[in-house]
């Protein structure tokens, strides 16, 4: 079943959207990561124009974050204030993110950066992720339990403007919080994505944050991120593609209720494995493109 | 007449539209001042639908056999869709990486172009002829655009233009078909090309051509039209009217699926 897309002005299979709508709600609702890492490259690869790929890839993160940021909440994995000092830096980030591609842009190596930092930051997030994992993983099987976050003294605590945390059972200086937004939002200003990938194992490893209340959280950001960069790349660009994100988001919204169900069966350590082992598939495949790639030559509408 | 007659022709049959176009071709009208060929497309609008697809384009015409005095002819068909700036870039190898290193910009490349005749074209006029009347792909002209920055020196502009020909063909969008012209009678002909669903909106326009001992010696031009219809029409132009409401109608979409899921899921 085919259906035309008024945007992209080319055909689509019905079924194949709604089964990648799916699957990347399925990792949405599962891990807590927005899935704009794996969307976009997806769309492109299922020859939708990069353009409408790219404009298009936030919009059914929406409702997928939506949907998996309530099911996170009744489960009381939702921190809604360190949310919200996450939010308040990725905007200020966002905005610097615009900047820096237009400046790519006027010297025509976006593609190459934003493919370099998709490999760079999904190998060490992937690799960090997986070591760590596995390792605590091992203890678990050893019969210790796994390691406990209370009680830590880093550098972070001797920052001013504490705050609590209550959701988190964190007490700790704002300055982080905020920071790591406006790391996250540059990102999503680049890379054109919700965040979730970096977002997650920052409130984990540096933040100290509960795997579980980490994803619920990280998901209530995407819902603003990728609303914002919908709205700025359909004023921009006017490249989003109404069509095709509405198969995604009917495909995504039912994968994250699954998704969120399976992450709740999964132990932590399993669910942070996965992850990172997905992070890093993804990281290899676009390294792959840019040391050997398939076809020298790429022709583009100049148009878009 | 030839709206006229389109109109008549979408729904006869190959024999009944050939005698209908013998009839209004030379029976009321075969004076000195009548045209060597007439020609028109079967169907001179088409509508994109959701369910679009593709479409087949039927174009049809007739020669006065009168005044090729006999002697063997061929027909040329060229449908051209509307041109757009197309970017070739090429990578190259840079410290391990392959990098986009040099791009060219053509400034008129039709989305879709086709060529129909009788007989390989080659054989049906030497290459200054087809040259003048772009009759093949090898001479369809795509101008580039001036005074561009990295771009490659002249000598390797040919493989930036051999590339995009090559992913045109591979697409259905650049199409040459030799024997591709059927005729009913002696002057009537025939002949049918597919447009894909890639080759988007505008205006397409066909040239037909008579061809005599390697020279034109009479031309042709019917024009059909692809548009969006209905809600395509709607979205689309809501996109480029008024995009930052487009953009919150997207937003407001996709949070209200969103919240309806939950509250589904919640029900059940």
């Amino acid at each position: 079943m085919q259906v035309y897309l008024p945007i992209a002005e080319m055909p689509v299979n019905v079924l194949l959207m709604l089964g990648l709508g799916g699957a990347v709600g399925f990792l949405s609702g599962m891990f807590g990561v927005g899935g704009g890492f794996l969307m976009t490259p997806l769309l492109i690869f299922a020859g939708i124009p990069s353009a409408v790929a790219v404009a298009t890839g936030a919009n059914p993160l929406i409702a997928s974050s939506i949907t998996g940021t309530i099911a996170q909440a009744r489960r009381k994995n939702l921190d809604t204030k360190l949310g919200l000092y996450l939010l308040g830096g990725g905007a200020v980030g966002a905005f610097w993110g615009v900047l820096i591609i237009r400046y790519l842009r006027q010297i025509g190596q976006v593609d190459l950066f934003v493919s370099l930092l998709y490999v760079v930051f999904m190998g060490a997030v992937g690799s960090i992720m997986l070591v760590e994992s596995l390792r605590a993983l091992r203890k678990v099987r050893r019969g210790q339990p796994a390691a406990k976050r209370t009680g830590r003294h880093g550098w972070m605590h001797g920052l001013p403007f504490k705050t609590r945390f209550p959701a988190s059972k964190l007490y700790i200086s704002a300055i982080p919080p905020v920071v790591a937004g406006v790391l996250v939002g540059v990102m999503s200003g680049v890379m054109g994505v919700g965040g979730g990938f970096i977002l997650v194992p920052i409130l984990i490893y540096l933040l100290h944050v509960p795997t579980n209340v980490a994803v619920g959280t990280s998901l209530f950001q995407i819902i603003f991120v990728s609303a914002i960069t919908t709205v700025l790349q359909a004023a921009m660009n006017q490249t989003v593609d109404i069509a095709l994100a509405l198969l995604l988001m009917l495909g995504g919204a039912f994968g994250a209720q699954v998704g969120a169900a399976a992450g709740q069966k999964l132990r932590a350590e399993e669910l942070r494995l996965l992850l990172a082992l997905l992070v890093l598939a993804v990281g290899l495949r676009l390294g792959v493109d840019l040391v050997l790639p398939g076809e020298i030559f790429s022709v583009r509408s100049a148009g878009f | 007449m030839f709206s006229r007659v389109a109109a008549i022709a979408r729904k006869l049959t190959p024999a009944v539209l050939a005698g209908t176009l013998a009839l209004i071709a030379f029976s009321s009208d075969a004076s000195a001042s009548a045209n060597i060929i007439e020609a028109g497309a079967a169907q001179n609008q088409f509508y994109i639908e959701p369910s679009y697809d593709g479409t087949s384009i039927v174009l049809f015409g007739a020669v006065d056999r009168d005044r090729l005095k006999g002697e063997p002819f061929d027909i040329a068909v060229t449908l051209r869709g509307p041109v757009q700036p197309v970017v070739v870039w090429k990578k190259d190898r840079r410290a391990g990486l392959w990098v986009n290193s040099q791009r060219l910009i053509f400034d008129g490349v039709p989305n879709y172009f086709a060529v129909l005749s009788t007989r390989p074209l080659d054989d049906i006029a030497p290459l200054a002829e087809r040259d003048r009347y772009e009759l093949g792909i090898d001479v369809l002209s795509l101008p580039i655009r001036d005074e561009q920055k990295n771009a490659p020196s002249k000598l390797d502009r040919s493989e930036f233009e051999a590339a995009l020909v090559r992913q045109k063909k591979a697409a259905g969008l650049f199409v040459e078909e030799a024997r591709a012209i059927d005729f009913f009678g002696v002057s009537l002909f025939r002949t049918k090309t597919f447009l894909p669903a890639a080759a988007g909106p505008g205006l397409y326009v066909a040239h037909f051509y008579v061809l005599q001992g390697g020279k034109v010696i009479g031309d042709a031009t019917a024009r059909i039209r692809l548009r969006k219809i209905g809600i395509e029409a709607r979205l689309s132009s809501t996109a480029s009217e008024h995009p930052w409401l487009y953009g919150v109608i997207a937003v407001a979409l996709a949070a209200f699926v969103g919240g309806a899921t939950s509250f589904l899921t919640r029900r059940t």
